[in-house]
């Protein structure tokens, strides 16, 4: 897995998704999109509810497996992968950002953060001292050791990006991160994920509806009736 | 490494000890039937563990003392007195007797011994004396107390009064007590005299049993000789047979009472937990990893209803005791390695269910 790590683009071709009801098809949610995100660049992709942004976004995670066409990420076709191998791909290569943060309650929020490194069988000390450290950077060590239903929504957002960031993968999926949040904090949601972006040259993904996201990208692509109806640098 | 399943567990503390209250008691059950299974398979043994006989003669097809019926001249034991190895013989009468005690209906298992002879004596006298005259008994414990009798006292029997000479421990067999006179009394009830149910032998020294055995066979090929350790074991299959199924059926249903109270617990937690397991799979948690969040949550749960258990088992059976005195409970270790490996087989099967429904929560359901 290392040997792909920091690759250059995530290609798509002719990506198709089907939903079936009954094992009949029903909805065509994606047809036939294709794509070139390069490292470091952030993509935001909109369009309106049904347009298939969450289930493309789903497929560029390896969280949903398309009924044609390619995914290429770093290289790699994820395509062609079993379950097991798209679970170790997303681990080491994918980090998720979620509107409704998804932490996990029970968890303290370092161990929220902690919990990629655990799942890639870092162990502790080394985990805790790079959760640590992402916390650290995402000004959120004062609350490591909180639960994160004591937490505002602007702090629960910086924690599920520390945890998106912890394991350095290579790209970050958000989906509508500035969705739960006030404008102030969602601005600075999004301004970190820019600053991932750059420093660190993360290929960032954004499916949203929040214009004040627009100028943050490099590029907008937008959705509807599950193709590209648009692609524009802002 | 991250307690994610003790801190899921822990999240939801009421439905925790209510699943292990339940199956506390669920373990409480079994350990209290294994409890009283061994007393059972104590009590209904320990006379003849306690015996001085070596060997245990009786009519031919009669192989235990509890349910076997064995009737031979009491003359013989003079015969098997004569064979090599013999040291000393005495005869024992069992009947079932039928009478009524402070007006209600009870049935005896009545052993006439000859209070001369210590082959045939039971086992421990804690009050009074084990020689005993005609017209007397000797009572158990938990028959005296269930009863509230005590040495004086008289019980009525076909029609004869005799007297509570003693009381002595280790005739429990819980479904029924050993009772104790003379042999003459139990002749004379009987209706029979010279008639034994058994005789009991005990060997010189450096006789072996199973030579002096194949020796009165050759003798006696109508009747039947048992070794002192084929003879418990006899008894104990035969109580097997009768008991054993109805304490492993009852023990069964409260395990799987147990399994369904575990997978009812992590049931409904993985229902209401469905989108923190959809994420954990997004960001990369292996199947095995998930497999022991639930399990680990399962054994958790299933080793703290354990240790419950343990505890309402100490502080409810002697309460149970006091409260139906004919009932008697031996605890072993090997009681409670039963019930632990019980405990974690029902953690296995109450995750099986849980497991099912995790394998069918779909990563992308974290987008929801």
């Amino acid at each position: 897995m290392n040997g792909i790590r920091h690759c250059l683009m995530i290609e798509t071709e002719n990506l198709t998704k089907v939903y079936f009801n009954n094992s009949h098809p029903s909805v065509q949610a994606v047809k036939d999109v294709s794509l070139k995100i390069g490292q470091g660049e952030i993509v935001l992709i909109s369009g309106p509810n049904g347009s298939g942004k969450t289930t493309l976004l789903s497929m560029l995670g390896c969280l949903l497996n398309p009924h044609a066409g390619t995914i290429r990420i770093c290289g790699r076709d994820v395509t062609a992968l079993s379950q097991k191998e798209l679970t170790e791909f997303r681990l080491r290569n994918i980090g998720f950002i979620f509107q409704n943060f998804r932490l996990l309650d029970s968890l303290t929020v370092m161990e929220n953060v902690e919990l990629p490194l655990v799942l890639a069988g870092i162990r502790r000390p080394v985990s805790r001292d790079r959760a640590a450290a992402a916390l650290e950077e995402l000004k959120m060590s004062h609350r490591a050791n909180f639960y994160p239903n004591v937490l505002s929504g602007g702090e629960k957002q910086r924690v599920a990006i520390a945890r998106a960031l912890v394991n350095d993968p290579a790209v970050i999926l958000a989906d509508e991160p500035t969705g739960s949040l006030d404008s102030n904090s969602g601005q600075a949601t999004v301004q970190l994920l820019r600053e991932a972006s750059r420093k660190r040259g993360k290929t960032v993904i954004i499916v949203s509806h929040d214009e004040r996201i627009r100028h943050f990208a490099d590029r907008i692509i937008s959705m509807e009736d599950g193709r590209v109806k648009k692609e524009e640098r802002p | 490494m991250i307690p994610v399943a003790r801190r899921m567990i822990w999240r939801e503390k009421a439905r925790f000890f209510i699943t292990a209250g339940g199956l506390g008691l669920t373990t409480m059950l079994m350990l209290f039937l294994l409890g009283v299974y061994e007393a059972v398979k104590r009590g209904s043994t320990s006379y003849m563990r306690e015996s001085r006989a070596d060997i245990w003669a009786c009519e031919s097809n009669s192989t235990n003392l509890l349910r076997s019926s064995s009737f031979m001249p009491a003359s013989l034991g003079t015969e098997f007195q004569k064979a090599d190895g013999v040291r000393s013989t005495s005869g024992i009468l069992r009947i079932l007797a039928t009478t009524k005690i402070k007006g209600k209906p009870v049935t005896l298992f009545l052993f006439g011994f000859d209070p001369r002879e210590p082959l045939g004596k039971p086992p421990r006298i804690i009050k009074g004396r084990a020689e005993i005259s005609p017209g007397e008994l000797i009572v158990d414990r938990a028959f005296a107390t269930k009863f509230k009798l005590i040495p004086g006292d008289s019980i009525e029997i076909h029609g004869r009064s005799f007297r509570i000479a003693a009381v002595g421990e280790g005739m429990n067999a819980v479904v029924t007590q050993f009772v104790f006179t003379t042999l003459e009394d139990a002749q004379k009830l009987l209706g029979f005299p010279n008639v034994v149910s058994f005789h009991l032998l005990s060997l010189n020294p450096g006789a072996t049993a199973e030579t002096v055995i194949r020796d009165l066979k050759k003798s006696h090929p109508t009747l039947s000789f048992f070794t002192k350790k084929e003879f418990i074991r006899n008894n104990l299959d035969e109580m097997e047979t009768g008991v054993l199924p109805i304490f492993w059926t009852i023990a069964l249903l409260g395990g799987i009472i147990g399994a369904a109270l575990i997978a009812l617990m992590l049931y409904g937690s993985v229902l209401e937990k469905r989108e923190d397991y959809a994420l954990l799979k997004a960001i990369g948690a292996r199947s095995r990893f998930l497999l022991f969040v639930i399990l680990k949550q399962s054994l958790i749960g299933s080793i703290a209803g354990f240790m419950i258990g343990i505890a309402l088992d100490a502080v409810l059976s002697p309460v149970l005791l006091k409260l139906v005195p004919g009932l008697s409970v031996v605890m072993t270790l090997r009681a409670v390695i039963v019930v632990f490996a019980a405990v974690l087989l029902i953690a296995g099967l109450g995750s099986w269910a849980p497991v099912r429904k995790l394998s069918r929560i779909f990563p992308m359901e974290v987008f929801r």
